[in-house]
């Protein structure tokens, strides 16, 4: 390049310089201190990240961001060096991560307040997880012992379970991208899953930050399937785990708290089975008792209305029979008879008039010789 | 036991209650009187058969309740 001959134009120049640094450099990663930190109209960020001896200006969209960042934190980013056409070298940033265990509490201790304030952790958001759920969502790393742990808990507790697994990468610069990725199909199609869960295993601070980036946790709480979230183990919390409907405190939990056991479940129901035909037995035990009460009721009442019956007939009876006229005849009683019919009275009697006198077992003829009529008062 | 089966109980005990009352009016013929004494003696019987039928019934019923 070192040739008098040769005169480049400023616009040679940049687009000569781009390219040698793209072939040079390509993708660079920087760790430093955040200084100068600024957005400029909603959507750009400049700032420079530095050390004791230099500083390098940086260039990004607001979409790179992890979250709130603050000036002094210690921070890793990713980009390609370009000189711009009027605004000189900057590094084109794609990716910026709090590191160091300060830079990521402070980070996440922002995040988390900024989040606090929108009202993304409120419990009037979380929505109840469908218990047990026909299909589930998995977005984890297929290559993680939280991904085996989870599917066989899960798999063992309720085989009958629908699992649709989303493989994504649970740490590193890609990490954010993969899981907002992966929470974008799963709740994209018709046929979505009635649960969608988040996890990874443990790890240290760094190894979780993905949780803690404000893209994920925007996009856990913008999911349209209710989410479960477990990262770490149950010391370990992340903003993810916050925003979700539901928080397990690590992947056999999740499993856990997502499906019940199909063991516990069938003593359950044949507990429940032996309940309800116990009850079914005293109900009708009850009711058979009831019924057998009626009828004795019935049978009384029938009796005794029979009994009643019966001595009304007799009464009637032992009535009748004393106005039977044989019965009179056969006291010693006579019945007279003229020819007009039975003789009532002695006035209707002359002397030598003939007249029937029947007895209770005969009659004879008989001729009247004197009559004799009683004076009544 | 056709007769049983084609008796009506309250009609015939009220025409049983008629002759009673027959019975208890003082212009009584004695002709009559055996009639109605034939008659009420017909219908005793009848009430008497169907209550004895009533009653195997019941104890049907009761030995049929005592065994369940």
């Amino acid at each position: 390049m070192n040739n008098p001959q040769l005169i480049l134009t400023p616009t040679d120049f940049v687009a000569i310089t781009n390219q040698i640094l793209e072939q040079a450099l390509g993708f660079v990663y920087i760790q430093g201190e955040l200084a100068n930190f600024r957005i400029a109209k909603n959507r750009w960020v400049y700032f420079d990240i530095k050390d004791e001896l230099s500083k390098v200006s940086c260039f990004a969209t607001v979409y790179a961001l992890p979250g709130p960042l603050e000036e002094g934190m210690l921070i890793k980013v990713a980009g390609q060096p370009r000189l711009h056409p009027q605004f000189g070298f900057s590094l084109n940033v794609q990716s910026i991560q709090p590191t160091g265990e300060g830079a990521i509490k402070k980070a996440f201790e922002l995040l988390k307040a900024a989040l606090n304030t929108e009202g993304l952790f409120d419990e009037s958001r979380k929505r109840a997880l469908p218990y047990p759920p026909p299909k589930v969502a998995l977005i984890t790393s297929t290559e993680s012992a939280a991904y085996a742990d989870f599917v066989k808990i899960l798999t063992y507790r309720w085989p009958f379970v629908r699992l649709e697994v989303y493989d994504s990468q649970v740490q590193g610069e890609v990490a954010p991208a993969q899981i907002i990725a992966a929470l974008s199909l799963a709740n994209s199609g018709a046929d979505l899953a009635d649960v969608l869960v988040i996890t990874r295993g443990g790890g240290n601070a760094d190894d979780l930050s993905a949780f803690d980036d404000e893209r994920v946790v925007r996009a856990i709480a913008s999911s349209r399937i209710p989410t479960l979230v477990a990262i770490g183990h149950e010391i370990d919390e992340s903003l993810s785990e916050l925003v979700a409907d539901k928080r397990a405190s690590t992947p056999s939990n999740a499993a856990e708290l997502l499906v019940p056991d199909k063991i516990n479940e069938i003593a359950n129901l044949n507990q429940l089975k032996k309940r309800l035909y116990q009850n079914l037995q005293a109900t009708l035990s009850l009711e058979k008792n009831r019924i057998a009460n009626l009828r004795q009721i019935f049978i009384s009442r029938l009796d005794a209305l029979y009994n009643l019956s019966k001595s009304e007939i007799c009464n009637i009876r032992q009535l009748i029979t004393a106005y039977n006229p044989e019965s009179v005849l056969k006291r010693g009683y006579a019945l007279v008879k003229t020819p007009e019919g039975i003789l009532q009275s002695a006035k209707d009697l002359k002397v030598k008039d003939r007249v029937l006198v029947e007895l209770c077992d005969g009659e004879f003829d008989a001729s009247v010789k004197a009559v004799r009529v009683k004076l009544v008062e | 036991m056709k007769q049983i089966k084609d008796i009506d109980y309250q009609k015939t005990k009220a025409e049983l209650d008629e002759i009673l009352v027959w019975f208890e009016r003082s212009d009584v013929s004695v002709d009559d009187a055996f009639i109605k004494y034939k008659k009420a003696e017909q219908l005793l019987e009848q009430l008497d058969a169907y209550l004895n039928d009533t009653k195997t019934k019941i104890d049907q019923i009761i030995k049929k309740s005592t065994k369940s």
